[in-house]
């Protein structure tokens, strides 16, 4: 079985507003792909993410996605003047990848 | 009563909205149903399944009095569909339904997540039920929760089914690092604690 990631840069998703993060992500699950999201998705964009796949799920080819958000991980500050930066990721894949299990480590 | 009382039955809201939101088959409609029942309404708020998605709409129960020495609260109850992110009309067809039954049921059922959804913004507080038989980290869980939070809607977290032998409370508390209230909605265990909770929301 082919596996195929699409990892989306912040700085990609900085440039999106939500329906687009939302667009991006169905035409992606629709192809297949796996979709990781640096820095994450909001409570909202989720909202919206749901509602848009279920008025789009057909019943035949697209039928929605699983999600992983894991805990996000703290990096270490590197100096004096630098902070810490929490990593945060959102793993979206079609519905049936049953398994899929994600940390950041 | 004591002065205190007084203050606080005098600031607490006398009506409340209240929606019931969670996963499929984490138990909303038993509990929503134990609530009418234990509020005088005679007949059930929904039917109740081992298939999952058995309710496809949003059914409100309206006036149901909670009471305690403060004053009594004029509560409107909402039962919501369960939030999924996938819908598989397949999942019907093992419980025995044809496949047409079973497309026409998982239409109903997208129509109704968007339904729960949509309902988040009438709602007042919300009881975010979890089913504590089930290991609780559905990402679904911290949908919601992420999204009452993000609205400043005052949730309470009910682990049900604590009447099955496997249901862990604790892991429910520690996943969600907040307190919670252990039900069982098909037994009424824990009603009280839960009625408490709601009134002290309607006093915040």
């Amino acid at each position: 079985m082919e596996l195929r990631i699409d990892f989306v840069t912040e700085i990609t998703t900085r440039k999106m507003n939500s329906e687009q993060k939302c667009d991006f992500i169905i035409s992606k699950l629709r192809s297949d792909r796996v979709v990781v999201f640096e820095g994450g998705l909001s409570p909202n964009e989720e909202a919206i993410l749901i509602e848009e796949t279920m008025s789009q799920i057909d019943h035949e080819n697209f039928l929605g996605y699983k999600i992983i958000t894991p805990a996000p991980l703290r990096t270490p500050s590197s100096g004096l003047f630098s902070r810490h930066k929490d990593i945060k990721m959102t793993v979206i894949a079609p519905h049936d990848y049953d398994n899929l299990s994600v940390a950041l480590v | 009563m004591s002065i205190l009382s007084r203050i606080f039955a005098r600031s607490r809201k006398s009506k409340l909205t209240i929606g019931i939101l969670g996963a499929p088959n984490a138990g909303k409609t038993t509990l929503a149903n134990r609530i009418s029942s234990e509020c005088g309404n005679g007949t059930p708020l929904g039917e109740v399944s081992p298939i999952p998605h058995e309710t496809r709409d949003v059914v409100a129960l309206e006036h149901c009095t909670v009471s305690d020495q403060s004053g009594s609260l004029d509560l409107t109850v909402v039962d919501t569909p369960g939030i999924a992110t996938s819908v598989d009309y397949r999942e019907f067809q093992s419980y025995g339904l044809t496949r047409q039954e079973s497309i026409e049921r998982a239409k109903e059922a997208t129509r109704g997540v968007i339904k729960a959804i949509q309902s988040l913004d009438r709602l007042d507080a919300a009881i975010v039920v979890v089913d504590a038989a089930r290991a609780p980290f559905d990402q679904i869980n911290w949908t919601v929760l992420g999204n009452l939070e993000a609205r400043n809607i005052p949730l309470i977290v009910a682990a049900n089914k604590t009447d099955l032998p496997e249901a862990d409370t604790t892991l429910v508390a520690e996943t969600f690092q907040s307190e919670i209230i252990p039900i069982s909605a098909k037994e009424g265990s824990g009603m009280n604690e839960l009625y408490g909770s709601i009134l002290s929301i309607a006093s915040m």
